[in-house]
């Protein structure tokens, strides 16, 4: 009988243990949702702000260190973490989500910028462009494991929806770096189409700074890939199962990159070197349209069946009709300021603009045309923002 | 005046020394791979010394330790379902025992086989038993954040649920051995020794330790195959804790 009572007051006081531990918990908790906010990377105040999708209020910061200046912030698909990589500081950092808690801070190579998951969320990419090389940190055990070398200024990471192999970017050459996920290497290099001469060719432009491939993004049906290179001004369509070119598409001159419309039936390459746009069919593989647009581009965001064509330095946002192919005017966001990137909000409604000159990020209604500023509590020089599962999600 | 002849002689000496002592170290007899000659050389004492790993072997193998700590454990029911008509709403059936861990409000994500580099946001919505079904399991409705592809009727999806916080490692530092979960944990000076677990339920990334491992212990993910041939190159033989099974 004693023996019993001794057990139902051990099994009381467990429970209360466990009651006040599972409050404290709750308390720690910051962010239930991880698809209710908004992720804003800031440049100049090293931070990351987390913006609440319904309030548009900031309703957490994380602070990464002095002089990190971080440049592109992602969270994994599990919803777990938020990383980011500090430009100035060669190190990427590791962000708890529910907590906002600063896990684990990971030495990398040099001037990290770019980054992705494996689809599963084990990997994180880290691309280092002055490192000219790719750290691979296990988001297990929150270590970097491996160091890929032998790229030139890598950007962009694009995995295979299976996680097998991932796609490099090399905005410093003329080639996409294939790199198996199993054994983190550099597999094969693939080049979308020869460079020409250099005897022929204007050696400013050619032995001065490259303007390569950014980035190689998926069609819709995750078998070809696109690649735009700045230098060529092509476009690659690329055959993932055998890695090989199929096709180039003739575009403008200098493009940045290729952005994919969410209905899977458009691509479209700003290119800054005649400030126009080409947009590709996707079914076609030919350029339907080539359109005006602004100066030094830096991002399209895809909403209510509209582009939203980011013109940096303007200050302008150029729209398009996607079902006519036509321009459908364009946002005047301010004078003398500096747009960055944006991202959409998974509703394909709702643009969110970082304006790094003002210290704030504008909120585009796709449908109306009308934006609203948010300038209270940003953070400085707010260069990109992110949504879990955007489907524009990306940097520059 | 230095004498420089015996000088230069001396310091080509203490070089050859210095040579010779890095080849015998590499040659010295005993240094063998064979297990039950290491077993003579080392003696009893070495049994719970573990394997040894050297700080090179380490760094080939990108030896990895994970800590044993309370996560939240997620396993992604996949199942495939139809579109409805306004291109919003899918439905789907999921079988036993995945069904019980759906519920309403947890968050899914869908994509169509023709667009799979298109991933939508979406949110269960609905959930209703399969009376009717022999198997049992329950019927889904999963709502997209955004209107569908035009030309998808069929999705995948992936819900994401949330299993509860437990004690946990990463699924890779598991090494099964017949019905025994054996992990490997490092001690004082490079030695790696096996430890038998118990485990819980297995999500996408980590599984519950049930017995075995406290918090704060230390496992090998990366490499743990590696730590585990050294093992039982050195203690194939003899009884461990996850090979105590007699060898015919």
């Amino acid at each position: 009988m004693s023996h019993r009572r001794f057990l139902v007051k051990l099994a009381i006081v467990m429970a209360t243990a466990l009651a006040g531990t599972a409050t404290l918990a709750q308390q720690d908790v910051k962010i239930a949702d991880p698809t209710s906010v908004v992720m804003i990377v800031n440049r100049d105040s090293n931070d990351l702000a987390f913006m609440d999708i319904k309030t548009n209020k900031i309703i957490g910061r994380v602070f990464l260190g002095n002089n990190v200046n971080p440049h592109m912030v992602m969270m994994s698909p599990d919803g777990r973490y938020v990383v980011t990589g500090g430009t100035r500081a060669n190190k990427a950092y590791i962000v708890d989500v529910r907590t906002l808690k600063l896990v684990k801070v990971i030495n990398v190579d040099i001037a990290p910028e770019h980054l992705a998951f494996s689809p599963d969320s084990r990997w994180y990419y880290q691309g280092n462009p002055e490192g000219d090389s790719i750290s691979v940190i296990d988001m297990q055990s929150l270590t970097k494991i491996k160091t890929i070398p032998g790229f030139a200024e890598p950007l962009n990471v694009t995995f295979t929806a299976d996680g097998s192999k991932a796609y490099i970017g090399n905005y410093g050459a003329h080639w996409i770096g294939v790199v198996d996920v199993r054994r983190h290497e550099l597999l094969k290099k693939i080049q979308i189409k020869e460079v020409p001469g250099v005897a022929i060719l204007d050696p400013d432009k050619y032995l001065g700074e490259v303007h390569g491939i950014n980035i190689a993004m998926f069609g819709p049906d995750g078998r070809y890939l696109y690649a735009a290179d700045g230098d060529l001004g092509f476009v690659g369509v690329i055959d993932s199962r055998e890695d090989k070119v199929v096709k180039t598409i003739k575009v403008g001159k200098d493009p940045w990159r290729i952005y994919m419309s969410h209905d899977g039936k458009y691509g479209i390459t700003p290119n800054n070197g005649d400030q126009t746009i080409s947009i590709i069919d996707l079914k076609a593989n030919r350029v339907a349209a080539t359109l005006e647009a602004g100066e030094n581009m830096t991002g399209v965001n895809f909403a209510a069946g509209k582009a939203f064509v980011i013109s940096s330095t303007s200050g302008f946002v150029y729209v398009y009709d996607m079902n006519s192919l036509r321009p459908a005017g364009r946002i005047r966001i301010g004078l003398n300021i500096q747009l960055e990137t944006a991202t959409t909000d998974t509703q394909d409604q709702k643009i969110y603009l970082a304006d790094s000159t003002e210290n704030a990020v504008v909120i585009i209604d796709a449908k109306t045309q009308k934006f609203e500023k948010i300038t209270e509590n940003v953070g400085l020089f707010p260069w990109g923002t992110h949504i879990m599962d955007s489907k524009d999600n990306y940097c520059h | 005046m230095l004498p420089v002849r015996p000088l230069l002689v001396l310091l080509l000496t203490t070089a050859t020394c210095v040579f010779a002592q890095g080849v015998r170290e590499h040659t010295r007899p005993g240094e063998t791979s064979d297990p039950a000659r290491l077993r003579s050389r080392l003696g009893d004492n070495t049994k719970a010394a573990g394997a040894a790993v050297s700080d090179t072997q380490a760094s080939d193998v990108t030896l990895t330790l994970n800590a044993v700590s309370v996560r939240p454990i997620q396993t992604w029911v996949r199942t495939a379902g139809r579109i409805d008509k306004a291109r919003t709403v899918l439905t789907a059936s999921v079988p036993f025992p995945e069904a019980s861990f759906v519920k309403i409000g947890q968050r899914a994500r869908a994509f169509s086989p023709e667009s799979k580099s298109s991933m939508f946001q979406a949110w269960v919505t609905k959930v209703t038993s399969k009376v009717t079904s022999k198997e049992g399991g329950i019927n889904v409705e999963v709502t997209l954040s955004s209107t569908g592809h035009p030309d998808s009727l069929n999705y995948v999806i992936e819900i994401v649920t949330v299993r509860g916080e437990f004690l946990s490692i990463p699924n890779e530092a598991i090494i099964e051995e017949g019905n025994r979960r054996i992990v490997y944990v490092p001690r004082q000076g490079g030695q790696y020794v096996p430890v038998e677990i118990h485990t819980g339920i297995q999500g996408e990334l980590y599984t519950a330790v049930e017995s075995g491992l406290m918090e704060g212990d230390q496992v090998v993910s990366f490499g743990s195959f590696f730590v585990d041939s050294e093992y039982k190159l050195k203690f194939g033989a003899q009884s461990t804790p996850g090979n105590d099974q007699p060898h015919h």
